[in-house]
């Protein structure tokens, strides 16, 4: 489990200039985005608000995009490799959707640096939620991914992907905050997985209350989706033999 | 039009649109980006800081211009592909002028640019006062600025020959210039470090001269200075694309 974790790990890390530029551009679009943006519009803190939903923003580029590490190796046929190794599948597995949360959590650690120097420290029970929420959403986000990869065709992945992508992203609190939504629109919000983890954030660094609900959300989604994927990922290594 | 160049373009637009799928989801990405994003913050965005428009009507027309900025950008990567491919050395085989090649990808870059934020001129048309005449000049001003940026685009993809580098480099090239342009968000929200940049921004032109054309007003004064910055911009990067692009053809990759 360990050797697969520690092994995607390196392989999205081994072109590190190309990585950081990628996420330095990133950060500065963000820092564009959120100064303008935090001047613009008359919402209390929102600049300090708007930090932190693009925070969750990085997580889930980073992680839910591990997807397409897994099934660009399911088309290429390199699952085969894997199973020749002297592991199990069960390891396999696990360290399948380990390895996706751990490239978010590395991503979230530069972007907390970046937003504690915008927004200041967490207090300590701060920090350590908005470490668990880090944790379990990415998590949740690699496992959404991988249950993705493994249980759709290859050619409704893309589609897949990217329209709940859309849903999680604009049905969520990463830009805005729920009493500016219309109201159907709220009740989406209120189950979504990003919401959760950006308000669960944004209680860290002090800016609203933290809610038992976004824990459970959070802890809901994680489940459902950690099964969902180690079902679908432990599947597709028993078909292949 | 020269008979090879018409060629040229009518493949750059059927290639563009084979990827039905990728045009069609950009497109829808940033009408939600409109109907969703702009639209809730509609209503805590003071509407004098967004030049007496509401939020949603400003970003409405900003993202025109976004859209058209990725389509015809692009025509740079799908011209350093064709060299990696070598699908240009199969098109400098046929009876078509050199500069037929060089024209007809701009031109294409241009006309899948305006096809694309077609979508978005009815959003638009639904959303802000305009009349057809507005929206026609708006076009006209838009092709103008979709020619430089195939330069643009052109010129980036061929300056470097690695394909991350490549990648990278478009990446920053596209971040910087939308991001630092008044396409999403107004100059007076900017802190005064940003606005130096946007200032020398040709987005940013682009932009206020496409919110003043398609605005119907009968108060209106035509943005001429805003239009003769997209106009030089055009002229400018768009020789430069060609000159690189044409040097490629002569002598090689360019290195």
């Amino acid at each position: 489990m360990l050797v697969i974790a520690k092994r995607d790990f390196y392989a999205h890390f081994s072109n590190f200039s190309n990585n950081l530029w990628l996420f330095m551009f990133f950060i500065t679009g963000a820092v564009f985005w959120a100064v303008s943006l935090g001047r613009l519009v008359l919402v209390a803190n929102y600049f300090q608000f708007l930090i932190v939903g693009l925070m969750v923003l990085g997580v889930y580029n980073t992680s839910f995009n591990y997807m397409n590490v897994v099934s660009t190796e399911l088309r290429r046929g390199y699952m085969k490799y894997f199973l020749a190794l002297p592991l199990s599948r069960g390891g396999l597995t696990i360290g399948r959707v380990l390895a996706g949360a751990a490239e978010g959590i590395v991503y979230v650690a530069i972007l907390f640096a970046f937003a504690v120097a915008m927004i200041g420290f967490p207090s300590l029970v701060g920090a350590l939620i908005i470490f668990a929420t880090v944790i379990i959403i990415s998590f949740c986000l690699s496992s959404l991914g991988l249950a993705i990869a493994t249980h759709f065709k290859p050619a409704v992945i893309d589609p897949m992907s990217d329209a709940l992508g859309v849903v999680l992203i604009f049905f969520s609190t990463l830009y805005y905050p729920i009493n500016l939504m219309p109201q159907p629109m709220r009740f989406v919000t209120m189950g979504n997985l990003l919401s959760a983890g950006a308000n669960l954030m944004r209680a860290g660094f002090g800016l609203q209350q933290v809610s038992m609900t976004d824990f459970g959300v959070l802890l809901i989604w994680g489940l459902l989706f950690g099964l969902l994927s180690i079902r679908g990922y432990y599947g597709q290594l028993k078909e292949l033999g | 039009m020269m008979n090879g160049a018409k060629v040229v373009v009518a493949r750059d637009i059927r290639t563009f649109f084979t990827n039905f799928y990728g045009v069609g989801f950009r497109n829808i990405v940033v009408v939600l980006d409109t109907v969703i994003f702009a639209f809730i913050l509609s209503a805590a965005v003071p509407s004098e800081a967004v030049g007496g428009l509401t939020y949603l009507q400003f970003f409405a027309l900003g993202s025109i211009v976004v859209s058209i900025f990725w389509a015809s950008y692009n025509i740079g990567r799908d011209v350093y592909w064709d060299r990696e491919s070598g699908f240009l050395n199969y098109l400098m085989s046929l009876p078509i002028s050199r500069m037929d090649v060089i024209v007809g990808r701009s031109l294409g870059g241009s006309i899948r640019g305006i096809l694309t934020a077609l979508p978005l001129y009815v959003l638009a048309a639904i959303l802000v006062p305009t009349t057809i005449v507005n929206v026609l000049e708006s076009i006209g001003v838009l092709f103008i600025f979709a020619l430089g940026l195939c330069g643009l685009g052109i010129t980036s993809a061929l300056s470097v020959r690695d394909e991350t580098r490549a990648r990278l480099l478009n990446t920053f090239i596209s971040l910087a210039l939308i991001r630092s342009s008044t396409a999403l968000y107004p100059i007076v929200a900017m802190p005064v470090w940003l606005q130096v940049g946007t200032r020398l921004n040709p987005v940013t032109y682009a932009t206020n001269s496409i919110r003043s054309v398609t605005v119907f007003s009968s108060q209106a004064i035509f943005p001429g200075f805003d239009i003769s910055i997209v106009v030089a911009f055009a002229a400018v990067v768009g020789l430069v694309g060609s000159w690189v692009f044409s040097r490629m053809i002569e002598g090689g990759p360019a290195d």
